[in-house]
């Protein structure tokens, strides 16, 4: 053991000197050095066949080269490596016996204990690692990017939003299967998605807020970028730091990649929620998890108050199982579904199901007032995006287990059959013609409906 | 932590990153002096032999006097190059190489994009017919607008799925528009329709769709040729400024669905082997594209799932197919090194891949015959890094060739005698090469040799 540790010090510190900066050096030195850094990291903790995790300090200085974003070459190349890394030396996981696993002292890019600065790694600044704070303004930044003026910077921005969502991602997942077997709230507790939501300096309300209009964004963002690229393609791409090109090839990608970030970051949270709301009822929660408004009510506060975004936000959200849920919920705020109480009695939540919908919205008075209430274009596109996430369950293409009970029990044939009577009475004039959305959705009711089911 | 309250800026320059002044490693001599030099050399020269002409030839007809003066100009000429040549030679030496290679020319023609037939496709024709949907009026003509709305918002999949089947038309009609469509949204839409045909299954595995047709390596490798794909070419930042020049952004759904294509063999082999030691080829050529490197995941990705296409009995024969053809370049620059290291390793395959091209790649450096690993070893030792001639840039790509062929092996655990030489091939480089030595990678050669030679003593001491 204690050969073993010394051989890690030598090792950080051979690895570590790759990057000092004694001697004359220009920038183009200072950055092959880092790449040569990152490659003998690579090297030693993931190619050797006595592959050993880098240390902490080694850990900071890839972080820190990651976050720098001197040019596109070391960004991607960094996170890379973190990535890889992460999948190398999880850090919560399921060992062979099948019992979950934490590494408690397994690096991280997060912080959420005051005090802990690191010191500055030779020719890097000092690492700033993530806390509640920096996380908020990471997503403000990224949604008040200029698409006219995307550079480096931005790319930096978007890779590092994506790292750490997947960081809380791999640390969530195995504790919440954990907890579906054990019910020991105390691993969600310790979750990093709990810690840094928990943290009292954070606006939870404004950085969902924020995180929605990342996904919302993608909608917008596409026409203006396109036009963006015409202009950049004429840039020479000879040297390392000139990568215009590259930069403009990357970005549609990545601007994608993030907007699926960010929902995968809201449907963590509603799965939180729900894991919570649970321990909450059998008592399992105490004072310091704190209060905080269950995510799917302030999706559907913030959809409801601006109803410009209902359109953009279903189009792009697609997490089925929630989409269904929002969309659902959405209805039964405004149509009196009060009557409908779910099998379970346990949920605190009335489970409102597709199939109640499309009963409520067959009957043409009370399909009227629902129009009333709620305008027809946006109740058709909730019904129609409510399908569409319902057909993915059923089909379960994308999340077999997800698929509930509700979904299971329900006949795909019924279903397609009142969208066609619901979709007729949402329209307000039958003279008018469909919405193209409305007309997608009932083309594909009918053409499953020929399939014979 | 810097400034708590700040936004967060990448962008801000930290002072010590400021590149310092940079110092020119050498003195340089310019032009101009060198021509003074060799002005005050011939003019003594030419003095003399006037002297010495007028002593023994008394004569000097013109016709001579033009001849010799025609000489002398044309060997100041001659001389005049030479020094530019020099002095070209030694900026650039200064400047190191990097890597990149413009592996996108000219973009070829767009094959057409729309379907005058598509409107009639039995999916359309049928739900038409049906009338279930009264105030659904298709047309011939609308239907295409119609198809591309159900696919950009993602029914279409819905419809095939429920289908059961994907009919010809429609196929050859989106994966047209997944290669070739400007139109973003659409050719995104594409490729995530085939993705999501490629990956689905039933419980127990079976594919739950008929697919009547799929592009394969033909479509794959016409559609490159249509991006401007030029494998050969060598030039490292050829002149660009035709907008038609480099990739299409449909390069991405390219990649995208290749690698879902090689997932795809559970079900059925899509490619022979020859044609996925091809695309393998070709994705490292990707690698190389500087316009590409924010692709450097999906690439990265894709190497992964090519490599994992085939069977333990075939990957043997096929990974040194692969490292052959990569040193088939024959040109030693950076890319070397780029290929190599773009190989990521995370697995036993990618390792002896990895491991595999170094090794061809650095064969091909030394332009030698011998194969043993052994032998290739000595070979590296008997490099003289005390001669004056010795070329830095060549030892570095060999040190990390070399590296990355016996690190990603197991063969410095196996055999002592490979694991001695190359001992001692790390100490002629740290030892034997001097820090005042102001040769271009002089220094890299001596540090990443020292640092190699660190590790492994660590390595043998545990």
């Amino acid at each position: 053991m204690e050969s073993r540790r010394r051989s890690m010090r030598g090792l950080e510190e051979n690895t570590m000197a790759i990057l000092d900066t004694c001697g004359v050096k220009d920038s183009r030195d200072i950055h092959d050095d880092r790449l040569s850094f990152l490659e003998a990291v690579r090297s030693a903790s993931i190619i050797a066949t006595d592959a050993t995790i880098p240390t902490r300090k080694m850990f900071d200085a890839i972080f820190q080269i990651f976050q720098d974003c001197s040019s596109l070459e070391l960004t991607v190349v960094s996170y890379q490596l973190l990535c890889d890394l992460d999948k190398h030396y999880p850090r919560v996981y399921f060992s062979q016996s099948d019992e979950l696993v934490v590494v408690q002292e397994a690096w991280s890019p997060f912080v959420f204990s005051s005090g802990n600065t690191c010191e500055a790694v030779n020719s890097l600044p000092p690492v700033e690692l993530i806390d509640s704070d920096r996380f908020y303004f990471l997503t403000q930044t990224i949604t008040e990017m200029d698409p006219l003026k995307f550079g480096i910077k931005d790319i930096g921005n978007m890779f590092l939003f994506q790292y750490i969502v997947s960081v809380l991602s791999q640390d969530f997942v195995p504790r919440a299967a954990s907890y579906r077997k054990s019910k020991n709230w105390c691993l969600l507790r310790e979750s990093l998605l709990q810690l840094l939501l928990g943290s009292r300096k954070l606006n939870f309300k404004n950085l969902m807020k924020e995180c929605m209009s990342i996904i919302c964004y993608r909608v917008y963002g596409h026409a203006e970028f396109s036009a963006d690229l015409q202009n950049e393609k004429h840039a020479s791409v000879n040297t390392p730091v000139d990568c215009g090109t590259a930069v403009s090839i990357a970005m549609p990608k990545l601007q994608n990649e993030v907007c699926v970030s960010a929902q995968r970051l809201l449907t963590m949270i509603m799965e939180l929620d729900v894991i919570k709301m649970e321990a909450d009822k059998e008592g399992f929660t105490s004072r310091v998890d704190g209060v905080r408004t269950p995510l799917v009510e302030l999706i559907l506060e913030e959809l409801m108050y601006n109803k410009d975004l209902v359109c953009p936000f279903l189009e792009v959200f697609s997490d089925p199982k929630w989409k269904l849920k929002i969309s659902l919920q959405y209805f039964s705020k405004y149509c009196n579904l009060a009557s409908v109480r779910t099998r379970r009695s346990k949920n605190i939540v009335e489970a409102v199901t597709l199939e109640n919908v499309l009963k409520l919205l067959s009957n043409e008075p009370k399909a009227r007032q629902v129009v009333k209430k709620l305008n027809a274009d946006v109740a058709q596109l909730l019904l129609t995006q409510a399908f569409q996430a319902y057909l993915s369950l059923k089909q379960g293409v994308e999340t077999p287990s997800t698929s509930d009970e509700d979904v299971r029990s329900s006949s795909l044939a019924q279903i397609c059959r009142d969208m066609f009577s619901a979709c007729k009475n949402l329209r307000t004039n039958e003279k008018l013609e469909m919405e193209p959305f409305a007309k997608e959705a009932l083309f594909t009711a009918a053409a499953i409906l020929m399939t014979g089911l | 932590m810097m400034d708590d309250d700040g936004p967060l800026d990448f962008e801000s320059e930290d002072p010590l990153l400021q590149p310092p002044p940079s110092k020119k490693r050498r003195k340089v001599i310019g032009l101009d002096d060198l021509l003074a030099d060799f002005y005050k050399e011939k003019s003594r020269v030419v003095e003399k032999e006037a002297k010495r002409g007028k002593a023994t030839k008394d004569y000097n007809s013109d016709e001579d006097e033009d001849r010799s003066r025609k000489n002398k100009e044309a060997l100041l000429s001659k001389f005049v190059d030479d020094c530019q040549k020099q002095v070209t030679q030694m900026t650039t030496e200064d400047e190191l190489p990097s890597w990149g290679q413009n592996v996108f020319g000219h973009q070829k023609e767009l094959p057409p994009l729309s379907f005058p037939g598509l409107g009639n496709c039995d999916l359309l024709q049928s739900v038409v017919k049906s009338e279930l949907i009264p105030m659904l009026q298709l047309s011939a003509e609308n239907g295409e607008t119609f198809l591309e709305g159900l696919l950009m918002n993602g029914w279409l999949a819905k419809v095939v799925f429920a289908c059961g089947n994907v009919e010809e038309t429609l196929a050859s009609w989106s994966s047209n528009l997944m290669f070739y469509s400007p139109h973003e949204q659409l050719q995104t839409s594409a490729c995530e329709f085939w993705l999501s045909i490629l990956q689905s299954k039933d419980q127990v595995n079976v594919p739950s769709i008929k697919i009547q047709w799929l592009p394969r390596s033909h479509e794959l490798k016409a559609a490159l040729e249509v991006y401007g794909y030029r494998p050969n070419s060598s030039t490292i930042g050829c002149q660009t400024g035709s907008p038609l020049d480099g990739p299409r952004k449909n390069i991405i759904s390219w990649i995208k669905y290749l690698t879902a294509c090689c997932q795809y063999r559970h079900v059925q082999a899509l490619f022979s082997t020859a044609e996925v030691e091809y695309f393998i080829g070709v994705v490292i050529q990707l690698f190389l594209d500087r316009r590409l490197e924010g692709l450097f995941l999906l690439l990265g990705e894709c190497l992964l799932s090519l490599i994992n296409f085939f069977t333990d009995g075939e990957w043997i024969s096929s990974c040194k197919n692969v490292a052959k053809s990569l040193a088939q370049r024959k040109v030693v620059d950076m890319n070397c090194l780029r290929i190599v290291e773009c190989i990521s390793g995370v697995n036993a395959r990618s390792k002896h891949l990895r491991s595999e091209v170094a090794l061809h790649i650095l064969l091909c450096c030394l332009d030698t015959k011998v194969t043993e690993p052994e032998d290739v070893v000595r070979l590296l030792v008997s490099t003289n890094v005390r001669e004056k001639t010795c070329d830095f840039l060549k030892i570095y790509l060999y040190l990390v060739l070399a590296e990355n062929w016996l690190f990603s092996g197991s063969l410095l655990e196996q055999n002592q005698v490979i694991r001695a030489m190359w001992a001692l091939f790390l100490r002629n480089c740290s030892c034997q090469i001097t820090s005042t030595d102001w040769r271009s990678y002089a220094s890299k050669v001596r540090n990443k040799a020292s640092y190699l030679l660190q590790t492994t003593a660590q390595r043998d001491s545990q």
